[in-house]
């Protein structure tokens, strides 16, 4: 019955493309919806994603790793004393405000690394490096906040807080979840722009010593610093991505216009597949004259929704690298896992076969008499 | 004794409309022979179409008996009919049918594909039957490419193809032009004959009846003794069935 399900699909180019359509309108909904979602939460953990430390020490209440709350400096000789500490580096993420030439004011975050180590520094450098940011005052910022800090040149001077800085790298990417533009520079210098008191930090980051166990450190600094939280980097990650998620309902908007794109698959394939078959109705009435059964009309629906389904994932997919590829930004980043791509595939095929069910019953109640007696 | 391919007693069949039931059967009693064929006639509104629904089990009786191929066909529930329809009924309908989006050869595939058989198998014998009704050369042409003689041809393929014992044919040469409706109805019946099938055939053009062994009328939904003409002397005209025809080889 395969030949027949797919000749009388193709018969019927109309409904064919309305019910393909359905299913790539739906499936790039979906994935880029879902990756606008991922990419959002990536921005919302950025600095914990592209850094290479094992353990982050943080204030109790700290929530996300951009609203940091200051901790004791002198936690990092109590970390160090550890013997699977290879490293214990203090972190600045705190707040600016940047004086622009045109007179304008741009609220900033200065990002400040150990000098040695540059740990927690800058990635993605178009201009300048890491090691230029250890030059006296230097800092770097992302080409997307180029407009927003009046188009900075490298060697140019930016005030940050009535301090004079000096730009000396430009990076590409580097963009957060409420994209104020950040500023990398060495810790002191951070320490300065930010006005951090003496004593105190934001954060301690700690490498371990190479094949040691990272929880095992995580439970003994907890117990050697109680008032400390000590997180695993994904540990951290979640936290900062779960306190957006929660403070502004990102994930109910997302997941509200993923479900309206799979209800529209829903609609527009189960209509379309129901419009074909109200269309052959004659041709099913004949097969269940000449003895077809229940299972044959069921394989013919079956076959034309997976025709349908499969096409229009190919095509959908398609699409959908397209956009990823070629219509991502940083500012709205598109991260399609595979798994998030997996998932709607499958949703796709069942929502298909979902949709199927209204035609199967319709066709189910065709009386095969109707043939002789019409 | 050989067993009817078909016999009924005493069928009754009424349509209701809103409060009333409309008679369509009253008191059919019919036997069949195989190797017969058999014209069922009459004016629109007898029941003939109905009686065939019934012989055909797409339709059931409100009361009486009915046993096609020594099988009570009375108390098979859907599932048991539609298999007794794929495995040994052969349907040529009044609008043919034919599934449009497919070729000749697609169409006549089609109830041995019900039966599962191989594709190889189920390709070679529709070509063959197809072959035999002087299809051969449009096996690969699409059904809504074909002269309604040509349709009625694959129809009539269709309905051998699973070779059923028993044909029922709805009105046959009711689209065709006199020329082709007499070939049709000269095809099946040759065909049928020299493959040992039953054929009944509901019709009311008489210009075909000369191609029955036997005739039956219904009027208002009752089975009448037929008459005909002198020139239709191999036609028996009256509701008895005559002795089982020789089987042909």
């Amino acid at each position: 019955m395969i030949s027949f399900a797919i000749k009388t699909l193709l018969s019927n180019r109309s409904k064919l493309f309305t019910g393909v359509a359905g299913v790539i309108f739906s499936l790039v909904l979906v994935n880029i919806q879902g990756g606008l979602y991922l990419g959002l939460m990536k921005k919302a953990s950025l600095l914990v994603d592209h850094n290479d430390a094992d353990l982050w020490v943080t204030h109790k209440l700290v929530e996300n790793v951009d609203l940091a709350r200051e901790i004791p400096e002198s936690w990092q000789q109590r970390i160090r004393g550890l013997p699977t500490v290879q490293k214990a580096v203090p972190y600045i993420v705190g707040k600016g405000t940047a004086s622009l030439n045109s007179g304008h004011m741009e609220d900033v975050w200065v990002i400040g690394s150990d000098p040695d180590s540059m740990l927690g520094s800058a990635w993605g450098f178009v201009a300048g490096s890491r090691a230029d940011l250890r030059r006296p005052y230097g800092v770097s910022f992302d080409e997307v906040d180029s407009e927003k800090l009046g188009h900075p040149q490298i060697g140019e001077w930016l005030e940050v807080n009535g301090q004079r800085t000096r730009v000396v790298a430009r990076t590409n990417g580097i963009t957060g979840f409420i994209t104020m533009p950040y500023l990398f520079t060495t810790y002191n210098t951070a320490r300065n722009l930010v006005r951090m008191p003496s004593g105190l930090t934001s954060f301690i980051l700690v490498k371990l010593r190479p094949g040691k166990d990272r929880v095992a450190l995580q439970q003994l600094i907890q117990q050697r610093i109680p008032d400390a939280c000590v997180y695993l980097p994904e540990e951290f990650a979640s936290i900062s991505q779960r306190y957006w998620m929660k403070r502004t309902g990102i994930g109910i908007s997302f997941g509200a216009a993923t479900l309206l794109g799979l209800l529209v698959g829903l609609t527009v394939v189960g209509q379309s597949l129901y419009a074909m078959a109200i269309d052959h109705l004659k041709d099913y009435a004949t097969l269940k004259a000449i003895g077809a059964r229940d299972s044959d009309v069921c394989s013919v629906i079956l076959t034309q929704t997976i025709w349908i389904a499969t096409v229009g994932t190919f095509l959908g997919m398609l699409v959908v690298y397209l956009i990823a590829n070629f219509w991502n930004s940083p500012l709205a980043p598109v991260y399609i896992r595979p798994l998030l791509a997996a998932a709607s595939v499958v949703v796709m095929f069942a929502i298909c076969i979902v949709a199927a069910f209204v035609p199967y019953l319709r066709i189910r109640k065709i009386d095969p008499v109707t043939v002789l007696i019409g | 004794m050989e067993v009817p391919v078909i016999e009924t007693r005493g069928l009754i069949k009424s349509y209701r409309t809103g409060e009333h039931a409309v008679p369509v059967l009253r008191n059919v009693s019919m036997s069949v022979h195989r190797g017969e064929c058999l014209f069922l006639v009459g004016p629109s509104g007898s029941g003939k179409t109905t009686l065939l629904s019934i012989l055909g089990c797409v339709l059931s009786a409100d009361s009486g008996e009915i046993r096609i191929l020594g099988h009570d066909v009375k108390h098979l529930n859907p599932d048991e009919q539609a298999k007794f329809r794929r495995e040994k009924i052969g349907f040529v309908f009044q609008r043919l049918n034919l599934f449009d989006a497919l070729t000749a050869l697609e169409n006549v595939c089609i109830p041995l594909q019900l039966l599962r058989w191989k594709k190889a198998a189920a390709v070679s014998r529709s070509k063959q039957l197809l072959d035999l009704l002087g299809l051969g050369g449009l096996t690969d042409r699409n059904v809504t490419q074909l002269s309604m003689g040509q349709r009625q041809r694959v129809a009539v393929a269709r309905a051998l193809a699973a070779d059923p014992e028993l044909i029922l044919a709805d009105e046959p040469t009711a689209s065709l032009d006199e020329s082709s409706g007499l070939q049709a109805i000269a095809t099946l019946k040759d065909l049928c004959r020299s493959l040992g099938k039953t054929v009944v055939v509901v019709t009311h053009d008489s210009r075909i009846f000369s191609f029955a062994d036997r005739v039956l009328t219904l009027n208002n939904g009752q089975m009448k003794p037929s008459v005909h003409t002198d020139s239709l002397s191999a036609v028996r005209m009256d509701t008895n069935p005559p002795e089982p025809a020789k089987k042909a080889a």
